[in-house]
């Protein structure tokens, strides 16, 4: 066979994306239809919530027509699922908007706090891993043990408030809340409004990526001491390699594998906490706008809400079985 | 002076002695079969040689070497790393040129066909053969091989062991072969030590040691030989 | 210390607090909801008549934790419960039944685990317009049985075609007597440990909804409440909140470590 190999590693097949892209889609289906039946069964009608407070005529109306309460049920969710189609996730019955601008503003926030949390808890939690994986069963590493199992077991918005606290009540280091200063001068420059929401984003995605620091490191450790109880090691061990390229150059890049899987798992509990976390410091994201939009009894957006954070989630697990496959030479088809 | 000198070996694990009074020495291009039952300490000895032991365990006694130890292992699918290609992992520690030339010595034909390629995706005798260059290519003047060929089938296991021949005739190199097999001991060595519980109850040329065992371990695996026609002198 | 007297010594932490939990009424010294001195009486320091001083409503704040022990381990015990039940019943199910009941359930569960529990629970909660207890409960319960049913359908399936089920199954030995018999005493393991862990997450969930102001009703000691309320005082008053979240670490971390000693003690492959 005399083909030289491609440079690159070979993408996945079209057939394999396509599969999973419409595994994605399918179980979207499940959760729009799931959620539907979950409205519907809740008792009184969806418009209840609106009837216990004085909404203006118009938009009553218009919700009227628009949930169609009077026709047959798969009548309403066709036409529910046409209008998500359309991206037209209603009206928010607290803020008078439509569902889709409320959540389009609160949305880049969540993104952002979970992107940082997402670094700093793999980060974290791998790096915590690494340690104990160069110096196994040692009083150090049981000591790392105890601190991951510790922040996996610290309720998430108790971290926050503690931190809260400690860094910005009682110091002012800080700030209490928010993502910005609204005080700020609408002509300070850039560098200052990026600084300024930067100082905001410390605490709240501290908190979140300790927290989830805990859950990747004991993850990363059993994957990590799977990995370093394998041959290979002491085949590479013998070529000479001190312990330390042994264990970054061999043992990571396979130990990484199961936590790639994990992402998928990861995302639904990183989302789930970023409704404490945001609440706990006023961050404007997804989370928050959903617990408040609970007190407020605004289900269109909660319901929003929870449409969107499983599309996420579907696609996160997409990502990271793309994420696999890439990097894990046996998944690849045969040549 | 020997090759390779070890005087008075012994391994200590968690307060139990598993290997103890280990001496052997090894010129050029000799080779040694060392031969015992599982649990005899075989590996253990071929470890505290590559210095490849946890440092849990305790050694003594002496090694001396004129020149690098290196050793291959039993490659049962996890010897070698999944996510490396092939001649990265033999390349790690040495030049290109001289990695395609231990896959060379190891057996493989045409180290190009292999380079790129991925441990899973070989057949168990080319990844044998892979972790027999890894060892060359830090051109050792010792070569330890534990059980090299025991998961192989007998036509593979033939060629490897002529290989390992054919480099003690062209290079010099020694070899220490480690096996529970005195079929592979007697086509591979020129001498034969036999361990029993932890140390070398006897020791000496291939045909002395088979034709007329002194010791009772000797004589128990002798007598476990498959005993096949001879097919000529 | 090896696995087997790891799981001895978190068994005993668990089981003490456990203990507590129980013992709530006999140990706490005042009537957790009962307001003492609205006028002097609110937020004190820890003291000797109040060894963890009292809350925002000068309710005694050792009594609300002993209480809160006792609330939120049994809600947390009584939902899993009734998710290993339900889990472990739609496992068995679609394992043992295939084809296209197997792939309805096991979809509808892809399903489910895509939304965030919290939203879940949220959802349910605004749409039924819940609260309390047994709200929480039931809401906790039926949105934790996911992991144990997938758990429970492996094992099914391993066993399902294998020889000895065939043979016993052409016998006339009803489905029911074989799960029992062979199945359920092989999934026994994997589905205690993850119930372990579950009721430590399911704690800190709990915890979190009564945070949010969702669950629960005041002046119900939860110690989730107990936070919501220490937050709003944390400058004046830290302890209220500072040893509620204690209460929820330490308990969850016994949790947490029964659950991985029964996992090392129990599961032969990991170390």
């Amino acid at each position: 066979m005399a083909a030289v190999d491609p440079i690159l590693p070979r993408m996945p097949g079209s057939r394999w994306v396509m599969r999973r892209l419409a595994g994605g889609v399918v179980t979207v289906a499940i959760v729009v239809t799931l959620t539907f039946i979950l409205i519907h069964a809740a008792p009184g009608s969806p418009l209840t919530a609106l009837e216990e407070r004085q909404v203006p005529p118009e938009v009553a109306e218009r919700l009227r027509r628009d949930f169609g309460l009077d026709q047959p049920l798969p009548v309403q969710f066709g036409r529910w699922v046409l209008r998500l189609a359309r991206a037209d996730l209603g009206v928010s019955l607290s803020q008078h908007r439509p569902v889709t601008a409320v959540l389009a503003d609160a949305l880049p926030h969540t993104l952002l706090l979970s992107g940082a949390a997402v670094l700093l808890m793999f980060g974290l939690g791998i790096g915590i891993a690494l340690v104990q994986g160069r110096y196994p069963r040692t009083r150090l590493d049981h000591a790392l043990s105890w601190v991951s199992v510790t922040l996996f077991s610290t309720p998430v918005f108790w971290l926050g408030a503690m931190l809260l606290a400690a860094f910005a009540v009682g110091t002012g280091w800080f700030p209490v809340g928010g993502a910005r200063d609204v005080l700020l001068r609408s002509d300070a420059g850039i560098g200052v409004r990026l600084l300024d929401r930067l100082h905001h984003l410390v605490l709240p995605a501290v908190t979140l990526g300790l927290a989830g620091a805990g859950l990747v490191a004991r993850y990363q450790r059993t994957a990590l001491f799977d990995v370093l109880a394998q041959d290979f090691l002491r085949t590479a061990r013998a070529k000479g390699l001190s312990p330390r390229a042994v264990l970054l150059r061999h043992a990571l890049p396979n130990a990484l594998l199961p936590t790639i899987t994990i992402l998928g798992l990861i995302v639904p509990a990183l989302l789930s906490g970023a409704v404490l976390v945001e609440t706990v410091f006023a961050w404007p994201g997804m989370g928050r706008l959903t617990a408040d939009a609970i007190l407020r009894r605004d289900y269109p957006v909660v319901v929003g809400a929870s449409l969107v954070a499983a599309v996420f989630v579907v696609l996160s697990t997409l990502v990271a079985d793309l994420l696999v496959r890439w990097a894990d030479p046996r998944t690849r088809e045969a040549a | 002076m020997s090759l390779l000198t070890v005087r008075d070996l012994g391994v200590t694990w968690s307060g139990v002695p598993v290997v103890h009074g280990v001496s052997l020495t090894l010129e050029r291009a000799e080779g040694l079969a060392l031969v015992g039952a599982s649990g005899a300490g075989k590996s253990t000895i071929a470890l505290a040689l590559a210095g490849l032991l946890p440092p849990a365990a305790r050694v003594s006694g002496a090694v001396a070497c004129d020149g690098a130890i290196g050793m291959a292992f039993q490659d049962v699918g996890a010897g070698l790393n999944p996510v490396m290609r092939v001649g990265s992992q033999v390349a790690e520690m040495v030049s290109v040129p001289r990695a395609r030339e231990a896959l060379r010595d190891a057996g493989v034909e045409d180290p190009t066909a292999v380079w790129r390629r991925y441990p899973h995706e070989l057949s168990g005798g080319q990844r044998q053969r892979v972790m027999l260059a890894i060892a060359l290519a830090g051109e050792p003047a010792v070569l330890i091989a534990d059980e090299p060929t025991t998961a192989l089938d007998p036509t593979l296991r033939v060629a490897i062991l002529e290989r390992l021949s054919a480099l003690r005739r062209e290079r010099g190199l020694a070899l220490l072969l480690i096996t529970h097999d005195l079929a592979i001991a007697r086509r591979a060595a020129d001498r034969i030590a036999i361990l029993s519980n932890g140390t070398i109850v006897e020791d000496g040329p291939a045909a002395d040691v088979l034709a007329a065992p002194r010791t009772g371990a000797a004589a128990a695996l002798v007598a476990a030989m498959p005993r096949l026609p001879e097919a000529g002198p | 210390m090896t696995a087997g007297r790891r799981v001895q010594v978190a068994g005993i932490a668990v089981g003490i607090i456990g203990l507590i939990a129980i013992c709530a009424p006999l140990l706490a010294p005042y009537d957790p909801v009962r307001q003492l001195d609205l006028a002097a009486g609110r937020a004190l320091p820890p003291s000797w008549d109040h060894p963890l001083g009292t809350d925002l409503f000068s309710r005694d704040l050792l009594s609300r934790l002993l209480y809160g022990a006792r609330l939120s381990l049994g809600i947390a015990g009584l939902a899993v419960g009734l998710a290993v039940l339900l889990g472990t019943l739609v496992g068995l199910v679609a394992g043992w039944a295939g084809g296209w009941t197997d792939a309805v359930l096991m979809r509808a569960v892809d399903g489910f685990l895509a939304i965030p529990r919290v939203f879940v629970v949220l959802l349910v909660f605004a749409l039924w317009d819940a609260a309390g207890t047994t709200a929480m409960v039931l809401v906790l319960g039926l949105t934790g049985w996911f992991a144990t049913a997938r758990l429970v359908r492996a094992e099914v399936l391993s066993l399902r075609h294998r020889d000895f089920v065939t043979a016993l199954e052409a016998l006339g030995v009803p489905p029911t007597r074989l799960l029992f018999r062979h199945v359920v005493p092989n999934v026994l393991a994997p589905v205690v440990i993850t119930t372990t862990l579950g009721v430590g997450q399911v704690v800190l969930l709990e915890a979190g909804l009564a945070y949010l102001g969702v669950g629960v009703r005041p002046p119900a000691p939860s110690w989730g409440a107990i936070i919501r309320e220490g937050s709003a005082a944390l400058a004046t008053a830290p302890w209220i909140a500072a040893s509620a979240g204690v209460a929820l670490v330490l308990t969850v971390t016994a949790l947490s470590l029964l659950g991985d000693a029964l996992r090392d003690r129990l599961d032969p492959r990991t170390r």
